[in-house]
């Protein structure tokens, strides 16, 4: 009797595991070349080029820049370092949310709801238009005078799109996933368009990401930053 | 969690808000395009390196990197509160908060933002593997 209760407990567990877990492959590292490129709608520019290396076990996200200087930005703990030259240049104090990145949602097969599920916010309607389906959003209700809905759509499996809205409904950012690209096996953006609008105006932001390796056995050393011996 | 399916009449159009004018964004990008080209073409080389050897495309961009380039604007974090940057943006967004927005209740409400779900999110776990642990030792 105890084992069958034993049983159904852990079946209810395992059910009420995110469905990447039990649906999707589990990797554990990724790397990739990376580009961000940054047009304000004031009209300034920036272009960041680089390597950016993710262990899920590690949580760490190093991303070493070659341009426009050779730098490292590391995120760990509950900070993000900046390094040039094994000498610490900024220290700021963040949150843990290496869990929210793309990195560790494609890793765990979780892209679909970017990582939402395991916020506050709830999924308040699904619909399907053409070959869309979107899911928005809500913020806790105690939250929706000062938030929006966040809709997001997916594309043959696939994320899509990611709209923000502002408790008007007002469209205030948007993001697009796309030429997907596959490496053993794992399906991970290759390019991310971002538009941001404030007061009418767009600002745009292009992230590419090229030569994505998955799980890779070599670099071990890329993948983690001792950071207990860094100092300004 | 409610979940809600339909297709309200309202809906009926949110197709509509996922496209983008991709025209405009290659426009837009069109300089920066140019400039990744030569780097690409030239691993290696820094910002710095340009500058000083007179490349007029080093006159593009600023010495910001991308990654906290959101910094070139001076509009407040967007318009965008800092507990939705701190859920969905990840560190970048608590980055950025913190260095456009420069409003400590904004980054503090950012990173309120994440614990909460973080910790009912684990809460969770823990308490169906004390209830599995438990039943094991009976």
């Amino acid at each position: 009797m105890k084992a069958s209760l034993r049983q159904t407990l852990l079946l209810a567990f395992l059910f009420s595991l995110p469905s990447g877990l039990l649906m999707g492959q589990q990797y554990n590292r990724i790397r990739a070349d990376f580009s961000v490129k940054v047009k304000t709608a004031s009209g300034g520019q920036a272009l960041t080029m680089g390597q950016v290396f993710y262990d899920k076990n590690l949580r760490q996200i190093i991303y070493y820049v070659t341009f426009p200087e050779r730098e490292i930005w590391l995120t760990a703990d509950t900070m993000v370092y900046q390094i040039r030259n094994d000498k610490l240049v900024t220290k700021t104090a963040t949150f843990a949310m290496a869990e929210f990145t793309v990195f560790h949602l494609a890793l765990n097969s979780r892209m679909q709801d970017y990582g939402l599920r395991n916020t506050r916010y709830t999924a308040s309607d699904v619909s399907k238009e053409n070959d869309l389906v979107i899911t928005t959003w809500s913020p806790p209700e105690k939250a929706r005078q000062s938030l929006g809905n966040i809709l997001v759509s997916v594309k043959n499996k696939q994320l899509f799109g990611v709209i923000f809205q502002n408790p008007a409904g007002v469209v205030i950012r948007k993001q697009f996933f796309e030429e997907y690209l596959v490496s053993s096996g794992l399906s991970f953006p290759g390019k991310i368009v971002e538009i941001n609008t404030i007061e009418g105006r767009d600002s745009y932001q292009v992230t590419s990401y090229k030569n994505i390796v998955v799980d890779e056995m070599e670099n071990d050393n890329k993948y983690f930053y001792n950071i207990s011996g860094l100092h300004f | 969690m409610l979940l809600l399916i339909g297709v309200s009449k309202s809906m009926a159009n949110q197709a509509d808000l996922f496209h983008y004018d991709a025209v405009t964004v290659e426009n837009q990008m069109a300089q920066l395009n140019q400039l990744e080209g030569y780097v690409m073409e030239n691993p290696g080389i820094t910002l710095g390196e340009m500058t000083t050897n007179g490349n007029a495309l080093a006159s593009m961009v600023g010495n910001t990197n991308g990654i906290s380039g959101f910094n070139l604007t001076n509009d407040k974090v967007f318009g965008i509160p800092g507990f939705l940057w701190g859920c969905v943006f990840s560190w970048v967004g608590v980055l950025v908060v913190y260095l456009v927005g420069k409003d400590k209740a904004e980054t503090k409400s950012a990173i309120i933002g994440c614990v909460v779900g973080a910790v009912a999110y684990s809460a969770f776990y823990l308490v169906y593997a004390l209830a599995l642990g438990g039943l094991g030792s009976v």
